[in-house]
């Protein structure tokens, strides 16, 4: 792959840095990815955190007032990451290192931040409440990890209760540098940039030596069940099953098999619901992750009267993967894709920061992305028949069904109960 | 760029950026969703998706496999005037790509199994994308009352009416008049050596016949002289809106104005002129956002419209909002913006415009997309200085302007909304 030329160093404070440089780029793309805990960490403080860190809503105007118009800075935080994005012109990106990493060396919250973050949390929430994929995501964790999934949206009463000593103290405890990852790409000057990094990151500290907190709920083989909601016209249908950490050695065949059997459109789960039986517009597999847990995800759209046909759709298309497993064009078609999608996000400046921002949960250095294309190509038909076998029978796959009985189709929905692993 | 036609009318833009690891490919048609015919809304949108079935001798999704096998991804969307097909492949995907573009502009040949289908797959998509919250509002519903000919008024994603009587030689015919080369665009940008592209479009395209070019819808109606409300019910909002369409200033005709209505737009939601009053009794405020153009701007022909949507917490009439927006017009036309406000709202749009043509697809899309309409395809670098060249009192006279022109008003009153259970 012809990959820009890329810079990797550990700054003082543990600080990992990845950047590339384009001379020619006017802009300069920034992502910022920490480490959080999945669990024990009290979601509400969180994103009142969140809210009051630059690219926060609490902050909205502060961007373009220090970096110019049209600047953006967006924090969001997902549970396991606290991630800061940011595309600024060229000739900001010293004072946007001033201004995100002075915010992270020096917390400062008062009671008036979080008042007004509680007030836009739960303004916002009312929007995001009714939205079919995080009523899916709900129903899913409560399903498939029991009451101790955590709430995917705070209450307002949790919110309310949040102090600036609390989250002074998730500040403290958890946005520290030494295994967080800073990429930056674009035009910058990398002089400049160097130093404007050495002299922001010199009092953020290191991580005090935590303990690792405790697990979170462990994933049950739950089986698939109804969640009943109030028909709004749309069904979901979420399936998971645990998959390979991203390290194994095994999962580039796996991720070769997941893109032939969901993972784009010329996929087998594509080519048969949408294309051959008309039954939805939207249905992938991805390979995703939920607290601590690596899984397969599969996810569908449908009319509430189609959801019993297209779950045994879905059932029968994995129980094939396993018993006709991918074929060598199969492979190749599916290898071809994702080393083009490689190189259509390497040709941005956007898409080049998130490339590499990709390894920050990995744990692994640069040379696993840029090894890629070749650990593809040695990708066995044996190695993808493997995976398709061990990890897609369907009933390793648990989930729910979103939609309301008796609109389910015109015979009573029928989902098996409790699989038998 | 360089801009040249084959014999048989076929228009072709080339905009090389020597360096780029991948390149786009992308045809235009100019024929959207306004060249409906009476009684046969969705039709254009439902020929987009059979032009992905490929033709004979293809499988299910087999275009999609041809694309992926040199590594390329494809999409399309119907617009109002166009259709776009636009696909991103390394360049050595080139020729195939090429070939098939030329192989579905030559001919569709439309089983009866894939018309059912993707018919099948339309309605899934409509009712998907309709059933979010806020789904299709206000595009869906607000032409009606903005616009009295069937082109510019009807909806289209097409009623369920008119999709149930669409017939396949419909289809058909609807390729064969208006998928021929002279009514067509082809875009190529990114990395590519210019002469052999040229070579490879002449090889594949210059083959297909010459044909008459159909008569474009017209589209010219008079503006209205009255206000027109309608009311839409959507069981899936949390929250009350009301949406406000006024008519653009055509971009051919007057390019200057149309800039100003672009700041116009922004300024309107920027909350620099926070114009909206606090509903009475609600802790929330209300959220403004506006769109040139119901796609975006310059990409639609005249007529093409405004928008202002509020969305708010309730205790808001539509008469309020409009009071409110009148006040705030009024004060624009008669003391004008102050001029930071305007650069700043300029410099926003700009980068904003730079940083979605960053990504290779958006360039391929929006560069044919200025070409086919306006004869622009500069436009994807040009716009940011034209943006930069608008002035306090150009925005006054948009201003003005949307004060005279009759509007559209509709109200959109949320359901019951509940959590899953």
């Amino acid at each position: 792959m012809t990959f820009p030329e890329v810079n990797e160093q550990v700054l003082p404070c543990g600080l990992r840095v990845l950047s590339t440089h384009s001379p020619s780029a006017s802009m300069a793309e920034v992502r910022l990815a920490i480490p959080m805990p999945s669990t024990a960490v009290d979601l509400a403080a969180a994103l009142v955190m969140v809210d009051s860190l630059p690219g926060g809503g609490g902050r909205a105007d502060e961007a373009e007032n220090v970096l110019g118009p049209g600047a953006l800075v967006q924090t969001t935080y997902d549970h396991r990451w606290l991630r800061i994005g940011a595309s600024v012109p060229a000739t900001k990106l010293p004072e946007l290192i001033a201004l995100v990493f002075g915010a992270l060396a020096t917390p400062r919250y008062s009671a008036d931040t979080c008042r007004g973050a509680t007030r836009r949390i739960i303004q916002r929430n009312i929007m995001a409440r009714s939205h079919p994929q995080i009523i899916a995501r709900t129903a899913l964790g409560r399903h498939c990890y029991g009451d101790d999934f955590p709430a995917v949206l705070p209450e307002p009463s949790a919110l309310s209760a949040v102090t600036p000593e609390d989250v002074t103290r998730l500040h403290r405890d958890h946005l520290v540098p030494d295994r967080a990852l800073l990429v930056v790409t674009g035009g910058a000057d990398q002089g400049r940039t160097s130093k404007a990094l050495a002299e922001a990151t010199s009092s953020w500290s290191a991580d005090p030596g935590r303990e690792a907190p405790a697990r979170g709920p462990e994933l049950k083989d739950a089986g698939i069940t109804l969640a009943e909601r109030q028909s709004t016209g749309q069904s979901d249908i979420t399936l998971i099953a645990r998959s390979l950490p991203r390290t194994d050695p095994r999962f580039p065949a796996l991720s070769i098999a997941n893109c032939v059997f969901g993972g784009y459109p010329a996929s087998r789960l594509v080519a048969r619901l949408r294309e051959e039986k008309g039954l939805v517009y939207a249905v992938e597999c991805a390979l995703d992750e939920l607290l601590e847990d690596e899984l397969i995800m599969i996810h569908a759209g449908m009319d509430p009267y189609d959801a019993p046909v297209v779950l045994r759709e879905i059932q029968s298309e994995l129980a094939r993967f396993a018993a006709e497993p991918p074929t060598a064009a199969e492979i190749a078609t599916a290898r071809e894709y994702m080393l083009g999608m490689l190189y259509q996000s390497a040709a941005s400046q956007a898409g080049l920061a998130e490339l590499l921002f990709s390894v920050a949960p990995l744990g692994v250095g640069l040379d696993w992305l840029l090894s890629l294309p070749q650990v593809l190509h040695d990708v066995t038909t044996d190695q993808v028949a493997e995976i398709a076998r061990e990890l897609y029978p369907p009933d390793r796959f648990s989930g729910v069904v979103v939609g309301e009985r008796g609109v389910l189709g015109a015979q009573e929905f029928d989902v098996p109960q409790g699989a038998a692993r | 760029m360089r801009k040249f036609s084959l014999p048989n009318g076929l228009r072709v833009l080339l905009d090389p950026l020597p360096g780029m690891p991948v390149m786009g490919i992308g045809v235009h048609y100019h024929a959207g969703f306004r060249a409906d015919p009476d009684g046969r809304s969705g039709l254009a949108h439902l020929v987009e998706h059979l032009m992905f079935q490929g033709g004979a001798g293809l499988p299910h999704a087999g275009y999609f496999t041809r694309v992926a096998e040199v590594g390329g991804s494809a999409t399309a969307s119907t617009y109002q005037d166009f259709t776009q097909y636009c696909q991103v492949v390394p360049p050595d995907g080139a020729d195939r790509v090429l070939a098939l573009e030329a192989e579905r502009m030559g001919g569709l040949d439309i089983t009866e199994t894939a018309f059912r289908t993707q018919l099948d797959v339309v309605r899934d998509e409509i009712r998907m994308k309709t059933s979010r919250p806020y789904g299709g509002f206000p595009w869906t519903v607000l032409p009606r009352l903005l616009f009295r000919t069937f082109p510019n008024a009807h909806n289209g994603y097409g009623t369920p009416e008119d999709l149930d009587r669409i017939t396949i030689d419909e289809c058909a015919r609807f390729h064969e008049t208006s998928y021929v080369p002279a009514n067509a665009l082809l875009t190529v940008t990114g990395g590519f050596e210019p002469d052999r592209i040229i070579e490879l479009v002449e090889r594949h395209f210059g083959a297909l016949p010459a044909r008459a070019v159909p008569a474009p819808a017209s589209l010219a109606e008079p503006h209205r002289t009255d206000e027109t409300r309608g009311e839409h019910r959507d069981p899936n909002a949390p929250l009350p809106a009301v949406a406000v369409g006024y008519r653009l200033p055509d971009p051919r005709a007057a390019m200057q104005d149309y800039l100003a209505h672009m700041v116009l737009s922004g300024l309107l939601a920027s909350g620099a002129t926070p114009w909206l009053r606090q509903p009475p009794g609600h802790e929330f405020a209300p959220k403004v956002s506006t769109s040139c153009g119901f796609f975006g701007p310059l990409l639609a022909r005249e007529p093409d419209t405004g928008l202002v949507v509020v969305t708010h917490p309730g205790g808001l009439r539509a008469d309020d909002i409009l009071a409110d927006l009148d006040a705030a017009l009024r004060l624009l036309s008669d003391t004008g913006p102050d001029a930071a406000d305007v650069e700043r709202v300029a410099a926003r749009l700009a980068m904003s415009h730079h940083r979605s043509c960053d990504a290779l697809a958006t360039r391929t899309a929006r560069a044919g997309g200025y070409e086919l309409l306006h004869g622009t395809g500069e436009l994807v670098d040009d716009l940011p200085r034209l943006l930069h060249s608008v002035t306090p009192t150009g925005v006054s006279h948009a201003a003005k302007s949307v004060l005279s022109d009759a509007r559209a008003v509709v109200t959109l009153t949320p359901g019951e909304n509940d959590d899953v259970s």
